[in-house]
């Protein structure tokens, strides 16, 4: 045995490993018809070897899973196997992207496909295509203008409020929804739609022929509450492209009756673009941030106030807001109150500290991402906690906004800017701090109010 | 000496040689079936379909391109670092969102908890109530719920023992409604009708809160299943309707896990007639039943009720060892499948000695169910064994599991059985050649074997 050098053995050990790879490879040579599959193995022999390797090592953790991997295996198999409905690639990919947005347990990072992204980039953009009429449904279930815009097709042909749509181009549509007949009277600008309307005192159906324009989304309400103290409201409905131009115009439409005082109405406002918040906001701060972003990995980015927009004189200023109050409204309503340049009047506001990005996709569709954190000027996250105000009314369970007589908060809100302006006592403040605290908060909201805030 | 030291250096060479190729066709098995394997329980005679993983080059472009971007943008700006466990869950939730799309009770993701309970139902062990529970669509109006249906107490279970029924829909669970998989579509009827009607703002307001209220504090459909299947000790109060009676029942279940004896026999009638009942087709029930057989071909009985009320679980496989007993190389029925094929399944041969020739009755229920319905169909049309009972669950699909590589699974529907000769049951189930209620089934089947055994005897005294 002791002439079993190592001279014969490295040899025989040489010969060993030869055969082991040549084994190791004979399954693709079998399986290959041509050459070039074979060096190709060839050269893939290392990273094979070490991954046998490493497979060894990892095995007893359950990895989770690959995601676009997984997904397709799946689908793969479905489209092979699945007995029943044809499959639909498509939108069973939407739901899977739905689906895999859903495991961050963030609301706001969502999947919006092509129809609803669309929809959403109009009312970013605040107009869209179309007549220029809010419709509604009556109670005998028919669809009516509820009432032509000013300035809009609609209100040039001569179209009136309370005029029921019987056919849209010809074509009746009783027992359509409302959805459906807008979809029908919506169309690209320029061309032509014809209403088939039926009018009270009028026998007989009145058609009108209409040219479809870019009309734009009424963002901005405003009217003098109180003549007399020159006493001013401005109710913002959401914050898109056009909300600070209108809401510059309806200040100086104000100011133009002798505003001396303002109430600002965020209620129900779900939000929308961060800079029309950026802006609005500016008109109420002198300096500094109106709101800190915190990127992704923690950085603080202050926005700081656009001094352009100080164009106009300042005001006493209270503020409403809701539970309904949310995003861009909360970035205006935390400014003001951690600035302390106006009163917070109303309920806790929704809650949301989360900014996203909307990533359009190849498809037409889109991902609203989060992909920072607000913070207000004094540093609070206020996501998921909400805004408390400074004075806190409850709505009634009904009540039309803006009606000094059922909207408690609105009437609570001007006896607070009173008092500001010097025109009540202080002690009326007192008085309304102590109902709030005796005051049980009630349930009773507005459950009924299907707006998703942004 | 030289010789022998070539000859082990050459076997060692062989032995290498071997050593390479198994360990590289195993790692290309793995390299294939490591994420995605096709789990066991599927149809013989069917060939697999490997399912290869896509790397990035392979993935067809499309909707699946669209998800990847999804992806990549979410892995890049999402304001929290994604994990590699968020991602896991990704994929999960991917998964249940496309396949609960599909809208089809059979086709589903699977947690790792809900795998785990088919495999072991597979081997005759339950936990929770002791029931096979399933989705059944209810349509009321414009509205088409899914309901939590009792498919099947299993037998010595606690469920069968409170008494719930084959066919008992559960709408609430300790007073908590149990919600169709899309919640809200009430709510948006409601809104709908009132809309169209007077508009009573009030009223409206009323119903949607009520509305809201029952789904927060309702349990999701497939939530309550988990809860009802799930391995913990624990007591519910379910709110049952039943076919029947007017108004819902209350019954009180304790949750167990136990383990079914999956096949007994007994002799009925002074010993003239066998009865086997099988409980649930596990593993072991081909071979049980196979005893059973024997036993009672040793007592030559003169005919035999096969119990077959209240049986769901099983795969294929099982009930083919169990129909190769009585009906050898038939036809057991045809798996239609996806682009219009249609596949006869052949019931294996057997030898002589090991099958039943005699006269046979199956006893069946609404609790029939599944594979065991295309058992029994296939008794009827290969040996015309009588059905006694009543009509069955319905549910032809031929379902498919995939494992996934955490430990989850999904399951297909991947085809439908075709009976022989009998026409399609799906939805309706199998009618039963005779009807009896639930107190007289067994008695009607020893009627139909007594007038059986009668003409036997009679064509027998006549030669």
């Amino acid at each position: 045995m002791s002439r079993l050098g190592v001279d014969r053995i490295i040899p025989v050990v040489f010969l060993l490993f030869a055969a082991f790879i040549v084994g190791f490879l004979a399954p693709d040579v079998l399986a290959s018809r041509a050459l070039h599959q074979f060096t190709a193995s060839l050269q893939l022999l290392p990273q094979r070897l070490e991954s046998l390797l490493l497979e060894g090592q990892s095995k007893s953790q359950t990895e989770p899973l690959p995601v676009i991997e997984t997904y397709s295996a799946v689908l793969e198999r479905l489209k092979a196997e699945y007995y029943g409905a044809e499959i639909d690639e498509r939108k069973l990919t939407y739901s899977a992207i739905r689906g895999m947005l859903s495991a961050l347990n963030d609301p706001f990072t969502r999947f919006l496909d092509p129809e609803e992204y669309k929809s959403m980039r109009e009312e970013n953009e605040g107009n869209f295509t179309g007549i220029g009429a809010q419709l509604d449904t009556n109670k005998d279930g028919e669809v009516y203008i509820k009432e032509p815009l000013p300035d809009t097709p609609a209100m040039r042909a001569g179209v009136k409020a309370n005029d029921v749509i019987v056919s849209v181009d010809g074509k009746p549509i009783k027992g359509l929804d409302i959805e459906q007949v807008v979809k029908m009277i919506r169309g690209p600008a320029g061309t032509k739609v014809k209403l088939g309307l039926r009018r009270k005192g009028t026998p007989k159906i009145i058609y009108k022929v209409i040219t479809r324009q870019v009309v734009q989304f009424r963002m901005v309400k405003s009217q003098m509450l109180d003549e007399k103290n020159g006493i001013g409201y401005i109710r913002l409905y959401q914050f898109n492209e056009q909300c600070d131009t209108q809401f510059d115009q309806a200040l100086t439409q104000l100011e133009k009756r002798h505003l001396k005082g303002l109430i600002l109405d965020l209620r129900g406002n779900p939000g929308g673009l961060l800079q029309a918040a950026v802006d609005i906001g500016s008109r109420f701060i002198d300096s500094g941030p109106v709101v800190v972003i915190q990127e992704r990995g923690g950085q603080k980015n202050p926005i700081y106030v656009k001094e352009e927009k100080h164009n106009h004189k300042r005001y006493p200023l209270v503020v409403l807001v809701d539970k309904h109050s949310a995003s861009a409204s909360e970035i205006v309503a935390g400014a003001i109150k951690d600035d302390a340049v106006g009163t917070l009047v109303g309920t806790k506001t929704f809650g949301k500290g989360r900014v996203q990005t909307i990533m359009p996709l190849q498809d037409g569709s889109a991902v609203a991402i989060t992909t920072a954190k607000y913070l207000t000027p004094s540093g609070t996250d206020i996501h998921k906690k909400g805004i408390e105000p400074d004075i806190k009314v409850e709505a009634p369970d009904t009540f039309e906004v803006g009606d000094l007589k059922t909207d408690v908060q609105l009437a609570k809100a001007l006896q607070v800017l009173k008092v500001k302006m010097g025109i009540l006592p202080e002690s009326v403040l007192e008085e309304l701090k102590r109902a709030a605290q005796a005051k049980t908060p009630t349930a009773a909201t507005a459950a009924a109010s299907a707006q998703s805030p942004r | 000496m030289k010789n022998y030291k070539t000859l082990i250096v050459i076997l060692l060479i062989t032995l290498c040689f071997a050593a390479g190729y198994t360990v590289r066709t195993n790692a290309r098995e793995k390299a294939t079936v490591r994420r995605v394997s096709v789990s066991p329980v599927r149809a013989p005679g069917v060939p697999v379909a490997t399912t290869q993983l896509c790397s990035a080059g392979d993935i067809d472009l499309g909707p699946l391109e669209i998800m990847l971007t999804v992806l990549r943008n979410v892995r890049e700006h999402f304001v929290d670092p994604i994990t590699p466990s968020d991602e896991g869950r990704m994929a999960r939730e991917a998964l249940r969102a496309m396949l609960a799309s599909f809208q089809d009770p059979n086709t589903r993701f699977l947690d790792p908890e809900q795998l785990k309970l088919v495999r072991e139902a597979a081997e005759g062990r339950f936990h929770g109530i002791g029931a096979i529970l399933g989705m059944k669509k209810v349509k009321t109006g414009n509205i088409q719920e899914e309901h939590l249906v009792v498919i099947t107490p299993i037998d010595s279970g606690p469920a069968a023992k409170a008494g719930l029924k084959s066919g008992d829909h559960i709408i609430a669970i300790d007073g908590r409604d149990v919600l169709p998989l899309d919640p809200f579509q009430r709510a948006n009827e409601v809104i709908k009708e009132e809309r169209k009607k007077a508009v009573d703002r009030n009223l409206l307001k009323k119903h949607i809160e009520s509305e809201t209220k029952r789904i927060e504090e309702g349990i999701p459909i497939l939530k309550a299943e988990r809860m009802l299947t799930s391995e913990d000790d624990k007591e519910f109060e379910l709110t049952v309707l039943r076919d029947g009676a007017t108004k819902p029942i209350k019954v009180k279940v304790k949750t167990q896990d136990f383990t079914v004896e999956p096949v007994s026999w007994t002799l009925v009638n002074d010993g003239r007639f066998g009865y086997i009942r099988i409980s649930c087709f596990s593993n072991s029930t081909p071979q049980q039943f196979e005893t059973a057989v024997k036993e009672l071909k040793s007592k030559e009985v003169e005919g035999l009720v096969l119990d077959l009320r209240d049986v769901a679980a099983g795969d294929l496989e099982t009930v083919l060892s169990v129909a190769r007993l009585s009906v050898p190389e038939r036809v057991f029925g045809f798996e239609c499948k996806s682009r219009n094929r249609k596949i006869p399944i052949r019931i294996e041969r057997c030898s002589d000695e090991r099958v039943w020739k005699g006269s046979l009755v199956v006893l069946v229920n609404a609790g029939t169910a599944r594979m065991a319905e295309a058992l029994a169909v296939a008794l009827r049309d290969n040996l015309s064994a009588k059905l006694v009972g009543e009509s069955t669950y319905g549910d032809p699909s031929v379902v498919t599991l995939m494992e996934l590589s955490d430990g989850s699974g999904v399951s297909i529907t991947t085809g439908q059985m075709a009976p022989p000769k009998s026409s399609d049951y799906r939805g309706k189930g199998l009618a039963p050649d005779v009807s009896a209620s639930s107190s007289e089934q067994m008695k009607e089947a020893i009627k139909i074997l007594e007038s059986l055994a009668k003409r036997s005897v009679s064509t027998l005294s006549r030669n």
